[in-house]
Parts: C-alpha cells; sequence; structure tokens
C-alpha cells in the first residue's frame, strides 16, 4: 500500500485544450480521497493521468516512494473500476475475476484462492460461471470491484462507478465501497461529479473546476467553509446561497443588495462584526439553505415561488417582497421543516442564522 | 390501389428479379446432371431449369478428364493461406490504426485508404516483374505473399475496432496485459463478426482470381480452379454438361462458407457499416 501524490501536474490535450493546472494534490496511505466536480473539471483526467492511461505534460506523480511518471498502467500495481465497468463480455465471472492474477502469473492453486476468497466477499460466489450480460446492473458493479480487489492493489481508483445505477442501488452499493475500502484500507482515489457521493464516501474531497484544484479537505470542512464562491455552490443540495451585500451606510447593518434585508450587525456573531469592520466596498455573503427559518432575529417580508416537498423538509424558493418582479435574480432557497407548507405567491416572513453567514470578496474568495 | 394489393405487387416484382439472378445456377446445377446432349438442346425452355433424368456421369467425367483434386486443393490452400494470414496481418494493422499512437499514422492510414481503390490489373505487370526478379514464379508463395496485406481489409477492421469501448483495453492494460496481449485475449473474442465479414469478403473475392495466377504460373501442380476451369473448357471435346458439373464444384465451397459464417457476416457488415 501506498499514498499517492500529485506534484505540480500539468495535462494539455493534443489541440490544445487544458485539462489540468498545476495539481498539486496528496492522498494519505490508505485514504479515501474522492474528486469532485462538474464535467470539465478535470477529475477524470487527474484519475487518468494516475492510471497512467494518458500522458502526462507536465509535472510528476508519485505513488509511494517511486515516480510513476514513466510507467505503464500495468507496471503501476494499481486497479480501477470503470464508469461502464469494462468486464470482458466473452468470459465468466471467474474469467473476469482471475485475468489480472494470470497477468501476475500467480499460480494457479493460489488464483482460484484469491477469485474465492474475493467472490465470497461480495457475495459474487453463486454468479461465477455466468457471464456480465446475464448480470444486473448492481452485479456487475460488484465484479466490476471484485476485479480490482483481487489483485491487492497499491491504489483503487474508481471512474464513477455508481452512475449507472439506479438511486436505491447506489446508496446500497455506495455504503459497501465504504464499508469495503475502509476494511481493506487501500489507497483510493474516487472520482464522481455527485456531490452527495462525495460528501458521504470521501475522508477528504478535493473539488476541482476548470481543471483547478479549488479546495481540499474533510467533507464537512468544505460544507462549512468554502474557500470559494464555486465550492460554496458546489456542495451541499441545492448549494449555498450567494447573494451581493454591503454595509449600510452608517456601517451599522449588513445590507444584502438587491433583496433589501438588512440585518442590524448587533444581532450578528462577533466574528462577523469584526469582519464587517474592515470590509470597504461591496462582497458577496453565502447562506446554506438551512440558514434560514420563520423566526429567527430581524426577518423580512418573502414571496414564496415554488415549494419542493421532500416528505421531512421543503426546498422553498423565495423572493423577496421588495423584488416585485421576480425572475430568479434575487431568489433564494430556504430548507424548512415543521409548520404548514407554503404555496406559490404567499408571503412569509424569514430570518436567518448569523452563525452560518459566509463573506466572500468580489472574486468569491472566502474572508475571515 | 389497396395496401394489400401493392404489398402483392412488390413481392411480386422481387420474387421475379430474385428468380432472374438465380437462374445462370439453376441451369448451370440442372445441366450439370443432365446427359451433354439435352443441355443445349433444352436450353431455350423451362426444362432447362430441369434435369429429367438424373445422373452424375458428368461429374464422373471431370475426375477422369482431370486432375480436379489437385485444382480443388491448390485453390483451398491458396485461399485457406490468403484468408487466415490475412485476418491475422491486416486486424493487427487496424489496431495499431486504431488504437496505438505513432508518429505518421494518419499519413500512413491515408495512404492505406488511397491504395484502395488501385485495382490487381493496374500493378500487375510491375508486380510481375518484381517476383519474376525474386525467382517466385510458378509457385504457391507468389498466389498467397501479393494478397495478404489487404487496404480493405485493413479499413474494415479499423472502423470495427475505433468503435469498441475504449474501457475494455484500458481495463486490460490496467489488470497487466500488454498490447499484444490485450489484442488477443480481450479484442480479438469480442471481435468476431469482423473476422467473419472480413474471411468472407476476402475468400469471395480470392476464389474467383484468374488474371494473376494465369501472369505467374504455367504448370498445373500449382494452378488454381479458375484457370482450370478456362482450360477444361478448351479441351476437346466441348462437352457443356462436364463444364457444369465443373462449375458446380468450383462454387459449392463458396456456399458453405457463406452459409456458415452468414449470422456473423450480416453482424460485421452491420456493425462496420459497409454497404455491398
Amino acid at each position: 500500500m501506498a499514498g499517492v501524490e500529485y506534484r505540480h501536474v500539468d495535462k494539455t490535450y493534443p489541440d490544445g485544450t487544458r485539462a489540468l493546472s498545476n495539481l498539486c494534490l496528496s492522498v494519505g496511505d490508505g485514504e479515501l480521497m474522492v474528486l469532485v466536480g462538474p464535467s470539465g473539471g478535470g477529475k477524470s483526467t487527474a484519475l487518468r493521468l494516475l492510471a497512467g492511461l494518458d500522458p502526462i505534460s507536465g509535472g510528476e506523480i508519485w505513488i509511494g516512494d517511486e515516480c510513476v511518471n514513466a510507467l505503464s498502467p500495468q507496471r503501476r500495481d494499481i486497479a480501477m473500476v470503470f464508469q461502464n465497468y469494462a468486464l470482458y463480455p466473452h468470459m465468466t465471472v471467474r474469467r473476469n475475476l482471475e485475468f489480472p492474477l494470470r497477468m501476475m502469473r500467480l499460480g494457479r492453486s493460489a488464483t482460484a484462492a484469491r477469485v474465492n476468497d474475493t467472490a465470497a466477499l461480495l457475495g459474487l460466489t453463486p454468479l461465477l460461471e455466468r457471464r456480465p450480460r446475464e448480470l444486473s446492473g448492481g452485479q456487475r458493479q460488484r465484479v466490476a470491484m471484485g476485479r480490482a480487489m483481487v489483485r491487492q492493489p497499491r491504489v483503487f481508483l474508481m471512474d464513477e462507478p455508481l452512475s449507472n445505477l439506479d438511486a436505491a442501488l447506489r446508496t446500497q452499493i455506495r455504503a459497501e465501497i465504504a464499508g469495503l475500502q475502509r476494511r481493506l484500507a487501500i489507497t483510493t482515489v474516487y472520482v464522481t461529479h455527485d456531490q452527495v457521493e462525495a460528501m458521504t464516501l470521501g475522508d477528504r474531497i478535493a473539488v476541482l473546476n476548470a481543471g483547478r484544484l479549488q479546495q481540499v479537505g474533510p467533507p464537512q470542512v468544505l460544507y462549512d467553509r468554502p474557500a470559494n464562491t464555486f465550492v460554496a455552490e458546489f456542495l451541499g443540495n441545492p448549494g449555498m446561497n450567494i447573494l451581493a451585500a454591503g454595509l449600510s451606510r452608517d456601517r451599522r447593518s449588513l445590507q444584502l443588495r438587491s433583496s433589501g434585508w438588512e440585518i442590524p450587525l448587533a444581532e450578528l456573531p462577533q466574528r462577523c462584526r469584526e469582519l464587517a469592520q474592515h470590509l470597504a466596498g461591496p462582497f458577496l455573503v453565502g447562506l446554506r439553505p438551512e440558514a434560514f427559518s420563520p423566526r429567527l432575529g430581524t426577518t423580512t417580508e418573502m414571496i414564496v415561488e415554488t415549494v419542493e416537498s421532500l416528505g421531512h423538509e421543503r426546498l422553498v424558493t423565495v423572493r423577496p417582497a421588495a423584488d416585485t418582479k421576480g425572475g430568479g435574480q434575487t431568489s433564494l432557497v430556504a430548507r424548512l421543516r415543521g409548520g404548514q407548507a407554503e404555496g406559490a405567491g404567499q408571503k412569509i416572513e424569514l430570518g436567518l442564522d448569523g452563525e452560518q453567514l459566509r463573506f466572500f470578496d468580489e472574486q468569491g474568495d472566502l474572508m475571515g | 390501389m389497396t395496401s394489400r394489393a401493392a404489398i402483392a405487387l412488390v413481392y411480386t416484382g422481387l420474387l421475379l428479379m430474385g428468380l432472374l439472378f438465380i437462374s445462370p445456377i439453376a441451369f448451370m446445377l440442372a445441366g450439370s446432371f443432365k446427359p451433354d446432349a439435352r443441355v443445349l438442346m433444352e436450353a431455350g425452355e423451362w426444362r432447362a431449369f430441369w434435369p429429367a433424368e438424373m445422373s452424375l456421369q458428368n461429374y464422373r467425367d471431370v475426375f477422369t478428364r482431370v486432375d480436379f483434386a489437385r485444382f480443388l486443393w491448390n485453390s483451398l490452400l491458396i485461399n485457406g493461406a490468403i484468408v487466415g494470414l490475412g485476418l491475422l496481418v491486416n486486424a493487427l494493422a487496424g489496431y495499431a490504426f486504431a488504437r496505438l499512437a505513432w508518429r505518421g499514422r494518419d499519413l500512413m492510414l491515408s495512404l492505406v485508404l488511397a491504395v484502395m481503390i488501385i485495382p490487381i490489373e493496374a500493378i500487375a505487370v510491375p508486380l510481375f516483374y518484381l517476383v519474376s526478379l525474386f525467382g517466385w514464379r510458378d509457385t504457391y508463395l507468389v498466389q498467397i505473399l501479393p494478397f495478404i496485406a489487404n487496404a480493405f481489409s485493413i479499413y474494415l477492421f479499423y472502423t470495427y475496432f475505433i468503435g469498441m469501448p475504449r474501457e475494455l483495453e484500458e481495463a486490460a492494460r490496467i489488470d497487466g496485459a500488454g498490447v499484444l496481449r490485450t489484442f488477443f485475449s480481450v479484442i480479438l473474442p469480442n471481435a468476431k463478426a469482423v473476422f467473419a465479414s472480413v474471411a468472407i469478403l476476402t475468400f469471395l473475392t480470392q476464389w474467383g482470381a484468374f488474371l494473376w495466377p494465369l501472369m505467374v504460373t504455367s504448370s498445373e501442380s500449382v494452378r488454381p480452379l479458375p484457370l482450370a476451369i478456362a482450360t477444361f473448357h478448351s479441351l476437346p471435346p466441348l462437352q457443356w454438361g462436364d463444364i457444369f458439373a465443373f462449375g458446380m464444384m468450383m462454387v459449392l465451397p463458396v456456399l458453405l462458407i457463406f452459409l456458415v459464417f452468414q449470422p456473423w457476416f450480416v453482424r460485421g457488415v452491420a456493425a462496420t457499416g459497409i454497404k455491398g
């Protein structure tokens, strides 16, 4: 087993597309690192470079104490689970699991033992003589996991392994992957565009956008203190509300621009008051949907635009009553529980939890 | 016109077309069982397609008049070698064009595609000069070697491989397989359709090869069936029944191979997107 380190890694494709810029990221031994980001963010590129499937344009990738830049995929001692599983269609499950071991020239009895152990661990024993086309999506996914595990590699790479499964199965297998990874303690780099998967699976999360690393850290830290507005809006479902803000002329209250919401600084926590004193120009504030509540400090009147009821909670999109035209520019989403469900067009009073207020400068970077 | 009548009309048209296309073979098949005198006598009537008295005499005659088995063996050997070696060479070339990154690949691919339009007749004379220089005339080798590498086959393999999911090969590489191992263990077993298509197409084109064998062979010991039937045709006495029997036996292997591989062939043609 071994850690993984990206050292100033660049990737530019022959057509000039820059997929990754100066990526510096280190994954600890036995850690599960989730690379998350939107399409084109560079997360799959980062994984393919680590696998050796694409050549690197600049920088170095290390696995353990070895720079693997010049090593072909088969010599990196890694295993990968692909989005479409990439099971060999002409081989039975058993042959699929045996394939990497045969390539390692492991003896016949050792191969059989490892295949049987892995199959038992993943509940694949009854399926060993079937071919991939005779399996369900979840079973195929398990075989793909098995083929990666049977090698006992230094590093696991997973490229959106759950995206072809239905929602219920995804939750179940997500838990299984987390359990297996912890039990085997093999360093894992896991790519997904699904932030729920990232939050629930990762020991740490690395958020990538437009080929650049935005932030890396434990899920809760990223959720609570996003380094910039991109991370703030990307993580969480729905993401953080980002609103233009400023201080009132007498610098005694915080004004959420275009929403007519004015909160006396005295109502805000010490941290916010101190920060506000140093602010000169306009800035941005971020509020998670759960920061709003009907009965909290100074409230303001909002008009309900849409309500999505999830049973145990409601995601209510509102706009300030002062904004009569609407149109989404000033809309924000609040996560509300209890009480009567609102109807579209209804006016409600909302206050906010100052503890959850985050400040970003005009470039979108976190302040304070 | 009602749709039923329209369908009936279309089917009748198709049936007539089908009969038209099959009639030469039916004529040959019927003729091959008839006494020689009746073949031409009945040629203008419906009985041309119907052997009233069945006899295998014409087939026996073929074997007594020429060494048919020898020619058949020559043809099978030459075509078997062209098809077998051709599959290996052209599949590997197609794979290299589709998947491996090497300098000058795109230029080479354009050249290979350009070569597709050059017919054998155009290069026959310089090629003849070349093989004469090597002293290869009148051998099996000279009838096999120039036809192993085939631009059209490479192109078919190339289009098929480029459409295969890349992840399969990537999985194999990560699992520890090298390029050749990946090709033989993972690609080849999943590309049976294109192999069948290329095998059939190569066999069909080469089975009837005439000009090149005529130029480079002179002894019967290495000559294939198309040359033999030409010689047989001019061998007195002119016996149409015998010629038809010879023709039937020459067509039979092609039909058999096509029937056996037909399911894969159809899939392969569909997958590579080629049209007949």
